[in-house]
């Protein structure tokens, strides 16, 4: 089937009839600009499943990549995985069937490592969503997302918990409308923070007037920090080595060390390794949504962490380092 | 899964503010949620299989739901596949219940979905009462109110209103999309708000005043509008107008053009065109994974006490980038399906009961639009069937002195509550 043609005015009788309940939401331009966009979904835990869904039903073309192979934990969020597939490469096995969901978004699979993957590799996409990945990674992917005007999303789902942190760049600028039949704003520009630059902000600084900063936040930097230091995400067993990076950690980021109790890391180290499908429903959902605001260029942007505690379906959006004042 | 609920809970005992149950983490407790999802007795309804339907499907389905049943009255579209995504272009035509249902049995072993391509409303009280949770993906109100209705009533109270068997309440939790933007609630009937309590939250649907449509056109809309509901039943007085077939809305399209052009509007499109006939909803996927996401997490919730469960509204807007807030929406002491069935009317004798029903029963107050009302001795009127209604036309002229005593509590019905809801109307003469 053929793709959206960038060049002509229109799109084809196909997508207009396919895209028809989006096109209204959006228009043909942005349609067109979709239909020629290119996502890389990095590491395709179950919440990159559920937005790879999600933007590939819109026409966005996919690069599903991952090294690892599917296990049978995956199969309880992966909606394009099977029993049979467990023990195979991930990225391989769900291909197919995230194609099927549309003709006119072209879906590939790719199986080397991130470590593998040359910095050029990752220039060709319009956007990388990445998931899984350790810190340094997420760092050095960064880096190269900036240099080539690449919108990067980094999300993770654990346990109840979602964390999405978006560098859309420097020189970034979206739209707003401006209410009905009245038009779209004037580019409003809003200029994002490298991860490294997000992440290095101190904790006691991403207090607001109505509290703290977001304990999902500080649990999920934790885990990262963990990765960092012992080469895995934490489990069950590692409470005792948890709360010693946590106490750390929190020293070092001017918070009390009573700020995140014993039994929330421990909380913390049973949920890590564990996605719940409603979860990643969430967070993917919200994730294509952020796509789609990105390449339509509508729409506020979430600025720049959004998070999800699924034990009270509260989302939140927080900025970090927190704005001048 | 598991490992999820072998974790302490930061909650420690409680579920929040909601009145589910207890949790106590653990083993145990875990063996005992896995088998609260998993087991016999957990028995999901679906309604609607379609945007939010397809998502709920698939996250109850890999949450571990193995009984799940699934009502839809539509057929598959086209331009349903940009995001209900258990349906491809060869099941176009087929029932979107069925294909769900067939999807989802092969996809996930274990999982038995049970299809009726049918209206909620070909179902009675046994139906409904052996369900453990019932979850909406409807796209209208009325079919929200009718199952509010429904499920209010299956919860067995005494006289004083207060709930006998806890066992009778069936939670009901209600997803909506519309674009971008979407809710997702939770109702315990007899204990939160109910859909009934809330009504007020709706805006009214987007109609434009014939006054406007007929004379003083400004959009492109008032152009269609008039096309459709004027000039069609003019050119065509004996021929229904199609919406799905092309050479009948390219008429309409033309003769709205034709009228944007006197008056100087543009954009008059044919995509408008059909949009504006045929009341089309704007959709796409990410804004029904949120919604359904959120909703299938409360049911998951529900049936396993695992967290606190939502209290009881939660608002999406995908366009200005803030997830959303939740709230606790109040129940109403005087709402008429799940607080208090019963009213008095002060009226004039003199009233007709044509006056009483537009004035007391239609309009803001009850939002009812084709009651019925009987007295204890005799109907007094019938919206259906046909020879009832003849026959029972007559009285709607009469005042009310005629018709009932002072003090008299007459028996209101509607579709909008189904056979679940009456109201009870006391009649004092002023």
């Amino acid at each position: 089937m053929a793709a959206a043609d960038p060049s002509s005015d229109a799109l084809n009788d196909q997508e207009s009839e396919l895209y028809d309940r989006q096109i209204r939401l959006w228009g043909v331009q942005a349609q067109k600009r979709m239909s020629s966009s290119k996502v890389l979904y990095a590491g395709f835990t179950g919440v990159c499943a559920e937005a790879a869904k999600n933007l590939v039903l819109a026409g966005i073309h996919a690069t599903i990549q991952d090294h690892r192979a599917a296990t049978y934990a995956d199969l309880g969020t992966n909606f394009f995985l099977t029993a049979e597939d467990v023990g195979k490469n991930r990225a391989a096995s769900c291909q197919a069937r995230l194609q099927q969901l549309n003709n006119l978004a072209k879906v590939d699979a790719e199986e080397r490592s991130l470590e593998e993957l040359e910095d050029a590799y990752f220039k060709q996409f319009t956007c990388i969503c990445l998931s899984g990945a350790p810190l340094h990674q997420q760092k050095r992917i960064d880096g190269i997302c900036r240099s080539a005007g690449v919108f990067l999303y980094v999300v993770e789902s654990f346990g109840f918990y979602g964390y999405l942190m978006l560098d859309l760049g420097q020189g970034f600028s979206y739209r707003k409308e401006l209410g009905e039949n009245k038009g779209l704003s004037d580019p409003i520009p809003v200029a994002f923070p490298s991860i490294e630059e997000a992440v290095g902000a101190p904790w006691s600084t991403l207090k607001n007037r109505w509290g703290p900063v977001s304990k999902v936040y500080a649990l999920a930097q934790l885990m990262l920090e963990f990765e960092e230091k012992h080469g895995r995400r934490p489990g069950a067993s590692d409470g005792d080595t948890m709360t010693s990076v946590a106490q750390q950690c929190l020293k070092r980021n001017g918070l009390p060390t009573d700020f995140i109790a014993s039994d929330e890391t421990a909380v913390l180290c049973a949920q890590a390794q564990v996605e719940i499908n409603p979860v990643c429903a969430v967070l993917g959902g919200i994730l294509g949504q952020e796509v789609i605001k990105a390449l339509s260029q509508k729409g506020t942007p979430a600025h720049n962490v959004f998070l999800f505690d699924g034990t009270t379906s509260e989302g939140k959006v927080m900025l970090t380092p927190p704005a001048a004042k | 899964m598991d490992r999820l609920l072998l974790r302490s809970s930061p909650f420690g005992a409680e579920t929040g503010a909601l009145p589910i149950g207890e949790f106590e983490p653990g083993e145990e407790a875990s063996a005992r949620a896995w088998d609260a999802l998993m087991g016999e007795d957990c028995k999901i309804l679906v309604i609607g299989a379609g945007g939010l339907g397809c998502e709920l499907l698939k996250d109850l389905a890999l949450s571990g739901c193995r009984d799940i049943t699934v009502i839809d009255v539509d057929t598959i579209d086209l331009s349903n596949l940009n995001r209900q995504f258990l349906f491809r272009m060869k099941d176009v035509g087929r029932p979107k219940a069925v294909v769900a249902a067939e999807f989802i049995e092969k996809r996930v072993p274990g999982c038995k979905v049970a299809a009726h391509h049918a209206k909620i409303q070909d179902f009675d009280g046994e139906f409904y009462s052996q369900f453990s949770v019932v979850v909406s993906g409807l796209d209208n109100v009325e079919a929200r109110r009718w199952m509010n209705s429904m499920l209010c009533s299956l919860a067995e109270i005494d006289d004083d209103g207060n709930v006998i068997d806890p066992d009778t309440i069936i939670p009901f939790v209600d997803g909506g999309t519309e674009g971008f933007k979407g809710h997702a609630r939770v109702i315990l009937p007899r204990h939160t708000s109910c859909f009934e309590c809330s009504l007020d939250l709706f805006p009214p649907q987007r109609v434009f005043p014939m006054c406007t449509i007929a004379d003083t056109p400004r959009l492109p809309e008032h152009c269609i509008s008039y096309a459709h509901l004027l000039q069609w039943p003019q050119a065509f007085p004996d021929k229904k107008l199609d919406k799905d077939d092309p050479e009948h809305m390219k008429w309409i399209h033309e003769r709205a053009q034709e009228r944007a052009e006197q008056h100087q509007i543009p954009d008059v499109t044919y995509m408008l065109t059909v949009g504006v006939v045929k009341n089309v909803i704007p959709a796409v996927a990410s804004t029904n994974a949120v919604v359904s996401a959120a909703c299938a997490l409360e049911v998951v919730k529900l049936v396993t006490y695992a967290g606190h469960v939502l209290n009881t509204y939660l608002m999406y807007n995908g366009v200005t980038g803030v997830y959303g807030s939740t709230m606790a929406l109040e129940r109403r002491a005087d709402c008429v399906v799940c607080g208090a069935p019963r009213r008095t009317f002060r009226v004039p004798a003199a009233t007709t009961l044509r006056a009483f029903i537009a004035d007391h029963l239609g309009g803001a107050a009850l939002k009812i639009r084709k009651p019925s009302v009987t007295h204890p001795s005799r109907v007094l009127f019938m919206q259906a069937p046909p020879a009832l209604r003849a026959q029972t036309e007559p009285n709607l002229d009469l005042p009310l002195s005629e018709l009932c005593a002072d003090g008299d509590e007459l028996t209101v019905t509607d579709p909008a509550w189904g056979q679940g809801t009456a109201l009870g109307a006391v009649i004092k003469f002023s």
